[in-house]
């Protein structure tokens, strides 16, 4: 019979809501119903739902407004019976309201200290949780900043094999072509560029876009036109849009500027637009959009994947169809084209998922973890009003005596809570926003979207429920034990002398074992990606990263035109820095480790032409591997006499070498880029060790050398001088021996290799400080919240511990007891936190390195400085109860 | 408070809620009302609807209501009982005859 009782929340608060008979008549004909309801078979939720319905239709609301206007209306001002008939009722009446504020209010004014103690608790947790959210906001939350957003989507090509590719030009063209699904489609290539003319020479980012890039994202240029569909194709006359940044920046937002030349790459284009400001997709802000320039070849090969492919969805259809239906379409591309798109398929995601990236899970977890200080933060200032409860006992019974009800004492309490909370939010919102950069700043720019990052409205609506909920929780524990004792007893008890009430020690207990388990899963975490992040700085790279400096260097086609000139440029380069005295070696490479990706399939010649592997792919003067200290294991270096004119060799890496040619030498052997001919294969001449060319976390790819001399260099490189002192002194250096060389040449990211290593590391780093600090904070917290409920307790068993030392009892004896007593609390604390830190250690599992995510020395490690720490906290408050003189705590009485 | 000496103007369901606790006469009270207006006028309301209506036919004075004595079977609850004024008689011969001059002269299709 239990479903024919109406549901108890929205009865009471039809109960609170509505005053005098008309509440009962309501709910007892509400109940009728609902019972009614019941027996012709509606459901529990059915039921449940229909009562909420009835609950917040108009009409009740308006019977309550009706009511209650009413009631004020027959009222002049409250004589004291109605009054105290008022507070017996506990009813909320606005007058009674306005008074409760106050009376809070006042009775946060009465203790300073502990009001600054609990807001400055507060105010760390809320602040620590304001600060990460307004990250989550503008991060992960926020729309990207273009009209339909949502619409958006990044598409790319994806092989037999899964892995994801650009597009080749001819299938981005047949998609933007042929597809129904998408408004518009559009492709482009994130590059930098030399701008060329006002002062320096300078490498600025810049977007190669096909035609209806600005109209897809939605932010046609403010100033000009985008580009014409004929304008992508390569020999159409040079134009350029220029960003809303740069034009403000270098150009003084001159509104005459359309018709003006640039020159960028040593070509000159005219300035055609100005795009929309804030125009970025993710971390790259381009300064420049020039059209993407198709050749006729690019145009015939299929099989070539370079453009990163954007789409915005047609308003009728959703991902999953525009998904279906280009997978259709690639499907018969398949067959018209089998060797180039035979199995190939379609990936598409939404266009904020890929913008996010791998940012979402730290910023996550450092959510989670700044929530989980703010819930120890609660529960210590729990604590502490529930300490000082006790000492308002006898006024709350006093109040009771002369007629205050439950209810309203209750709601008091409730309001200061409230009124704390809001304190301590305010007090969060102002920390969260001066520690706003500093935090952003940790991120060293490798956190996209970062500029989205404000306190906005939804962060301050985040704060205000934090600090209501805040409020809420921590007027939880004394409202659960105070307030309705019987009076007697209250003013018998609250003498000093009493005896501790074991439902009141269970709470303060309950309070040290959450705020132990807390604590302890935090430091797990801490301890786990500590551990992890301290392995991965010992990483094994296979190159040696101190007094490494390293820049890259871009020769426009326009000056540098034949393989020749752009080889012996290098290798002059070269040669000229290591004449320098602080330099020990020099070299290039097209892409430094760390950075990117740069692979191409490869195969071997003869029988082993069908063997294809993928592998890294990269161009490198003679000098590079003696610069990273990389070491040659079988045949040769490059030679300086490796040039064009010399046949082809390349080096393998040791991955490489055994998975290629396994149980045999692979010097002597040959290779080539899949699908040429065998005449244009080259010689191993060496196999060089292995290193990490990725990330730090992940094992030395396969890769394959070639000497940049022999075939047409990528006309951006990057040097890396190893210096025989501090390199950072190397890059003036540098900077003067390309000017010599060549006067409008800019070298641009001159940094350290250990900077970019550090950079590459950014996400692990920050989680590991950031959650250290929670860490800490709740180590400290929980720590404080140990003490307190020890000296609480043992200031309350004075009297009793008099007596046993009256009767015998030693102070060692009682030290180990008071000890015995709080850490039998630390251990049930310690037990519920391993538990959690099951979930801790999975949750941090994707970002964990070489560490298990239940690793039993962490979690040892933790255990023992928890113990030690909960020690300290119980030991003082231990001491002095053994210190108690017993005729002193007797006399008392 | 009257602002002017014309009846009050009803609309419909107040002047079947009036005329439910009419019928009702000494049993009127807000579920017997609800039942009335259901049983005799096929109208269901919802439980707060009636009680709205009543309460602000009370307000204009053209019902009004009296405590009873707890009730012993009802866990000490009393009910209130509704009763119509001289004014709310008023109000509903004036909305009949209102409504009977309009239907002068028309025909049901």
């Amino acid at each position: 019979m239990k479903g024919k009782i109406p549901p108890r929340v929205p009865e009471q608060l039809l109960r609170y809501l509505l005053p005098g008979p008309h509440r009962d008549e309501v709910i007892d004909e509400l109940a009728h119903e609902y019972r009614m309801g019941v027996e012709q078979g509606r459901t529990r939720l059915g039921g449940w739902l229909w009562y909420w319905g009835q609950v917040l239709a108009p009409d009740t609301l308006r019977l309550v407004y009706l009511l209650r206007t009413r009631r004020r209306k027959s009222r002049t001002r409250p004589g004291p019976r109605q009054y105290r008939m008022e507070q017996a009722e506990g009813r909320m009446s606005v007058e009674s309201v306005v008074q409760d504020a106050r009376y809070a209010l006042r009775a946060i004014r009465r203790s300073p200290g502990f009001t600054l103690l609990v807001l400055l608790t507060l105010g760390l947790g809320i602040g620590a949780n304001t600060a990460i959210f307004s990250v989550v906001n503008g991060v992960v939350l926020k729309p990207l900043p273009f009209p339909d957003a949502d619409r958006l989507i990044r598409i790319s090509e994806v092989d037999p094999d899964l892995r994801d590719w650009g597009f080749s030009p001819p299938n981005f063209v047949d998609l933007r072509e042929e597809n129904t699904v998408l408004d518009h489609a559009a492709a482009y290539l994130s590059t930098s560029l030399t701008l060329t003319g006002g002062g320096t020479p300078e490498q600025v980012p810049a977007f190669l876009v096909s035609s209806g890039f600005f109209e897809l994202l939605g932010l046609p240029p403010v100033l000009g036109r985008s580009f014409f569909r004929e304008e992508e194709l390569a020999g159409s006359v040079p134009v350029v849009i220029l960003s809303h940044g740069a034009w403000q920046r270098r150009f003084g937002a001159d509104p005459n500027i359309l018709g003006n030349l640039v020159l960028l790459n040593g070509v000159a284009r005219t300035i055609v637009g100005i795009s929309a400001p804030g125009l970025r997709l993710g971390s790259s802000d381009p300064e420049v959009w020039i059209p993407i320039g198709f050749s006729e070849r690019d145009l015939a090969l299929r099989g070539r994947h370079f453009l990163q492919g954007l789409g915005r969805i047609r308003s009728d259809a959703g991902i999953d169809v525009a998904r279906e239906s280009m997978n259709a379409m690639w499907a018969r591309m398949g067959d018209e084209y089998p060797e180039t798109n035979g199995g190939w398929s379609v990936r598409a995601t939404p266009l904020l998922d890929s913008v996010i990236g791998t940012a979402r899970t730290p910023l996550l977890l450092l959510l989670g973890s700044s929530g989980l200080v703010l819930l120890i933060a609660c529960a210590n200032v729990a604590n502490l009003t529930l300490a000082r409860a006790e000492g308002r006992e006898r006024e709350f019974a006093i109040r009771s005596a002369i007629g205050g009800s439950r209810s309203r004492v209750l709601r008091q309490q409730l309001f200061e809570h409230l009124a704390l909370g809001l304190g301590g939010g305010i007090l969060g919102l102002a920390s969260a926003h001066l520690a706003m950069d500093g935090l952003l700043a940790l991120f060293q720019d490798q956190l996209p979207r970062a500029d989205q990052v404000t306190i906005d409205g939804p962060v301050l609506l985040f704060t205000l429920g934090a600090s209501i909920l805040v409020g809420l929780l921590t007027s939880l524990a004394p409202m659960m034990k105070g307030s309705w004792r019987d009076l007697s007893g209250a003013f018998r008890e609250s003498g000093p002398g009493g005896g501790i009430r074991v439902s009141r020690g269970r709470i303060r207990g309950t309070f040290v074992i959450a705020e132990v388990a807390l604590s302890l899963m935090l430091v797990v975490g801490t301890g786990l990606l500590l551990n992890s992040f301290m392995r991965l700085t010992r990483v094994e790279l296979g190159f040696r990263t101190e007094n490494l400096l390293t820049g890259k260097i871009s020769l426009p086609q326009a000056r540098y035109q034949t393989p020749e000139e752009a080889s012996l440029f290098f290798q002059t380069l070269c040669e000229t820095l290591e004449r320098h005295g602080e330099v020990r070696s020099a070299g290039a490479v097209g892409v430094l480790p760390m950075t990117l990706s740069y692979s191409h399939d490869f195969s071997g010649v003869g029988e082993l032409a069908n063997e294809e592997w993928s592998a890294q792919d990269r161009l490198v003067t003679p000098g590079y591997f003696r610069t990273m200290s990389i070491p040659i294991l079988a045949g040769r270096e490059l030679e300086a006499t490796d040039d064009a004119n010399a046949p082809g060799v390349a080096i393998l890496n040791e991955t490489l070498a055994s998975r290629v040619f396994p149980n045999e030498s692979a010097v002597g052997k040959r290779v080539k880029l899949l699908g040429f001919p065998d005449e244009e294969s080259w010689e191993v001449v060496g196999v060089a060790g292995n290193t990490r060319l990725l990330s730090v976390r992940e094992d030395p790819p396969p890769t394959l050398y070639r000497p940049h001399s022999q075939f047409r260099p990528s006309s951006l490189m990057s040097i890396v001088v190893r210096a025989s002192g501090p390199p950072e002194e190397l890059a003036a250096t540098v900077r003067e021996v390309v000017a010599s060389m060549d006067p409008e040449l800019p070298v641009s990211r001159i940094t350290t290799m250990e900077a970019i290593l550090s950079e590459s590391m950014t996400s692990d780093r920050v989680l590991l400080l950031l959650l250290g600090l929670f860490g800490c904070v709740a180590v400290v917290l929980g720590a404080v919240g140990i003490f307190g409920v020890m000296s609480y307790t043992v200031s309350q068993r004075t009297r009793e511990i008099g007596v046993r030392m009256a009767v015998g009892g030693t102070p060692p004896d009682v030290l180990r007891m008071v000890v015995i007593q709080g850490m039998k609390l630390v251990g049930l604390g310690i037990g519920f936190g391993l538990l959690g830190s099951i979930a801790v250690g999975r949750s941090l599992s994707g970002v964990l390195f070489g560490v298990r995510p239940n690793d039993p020395m962490t979690l040892a490690a933790v255990v023992g400085l928890i113990t030690l720490i909960s020690l300290a906290a119980c030991f003082f408050p231990a001491r002095r109860a053994a210190r108690v003189d017993p005729a002193v705590s007797l006399r008392e009485d | 408070m009257a602002m002017s000496t014309k009846p009050t103007h009803l609309g419909d369901l107040q002047q079947l809620t009036m005329l439910a606790v009419a019928r009702l006469g000494d049993q009127a009270f807000g579920g017997a009302v609800r039942g009335e207006l259901l049983n005799v006028s096929d109208r269901e309301v919802s439980v707060s609807t009636v009680h709205v209506t009543l309460v602000r036919l009370e307000d204009q004075g053209l019902v009004r209501s009296r405590r009873t004595e707890p009730d012993p079977t009802r866990g000490g609850k009393g009910k209130r009982y509704f009763e119509v004024t001289a004014k709310g008689w008023e109000a509903l011969e004036a909305s009949r005859q209102a409504q009977s001059r309009m239907w002068e002269g028309v025909e049901p299709a």
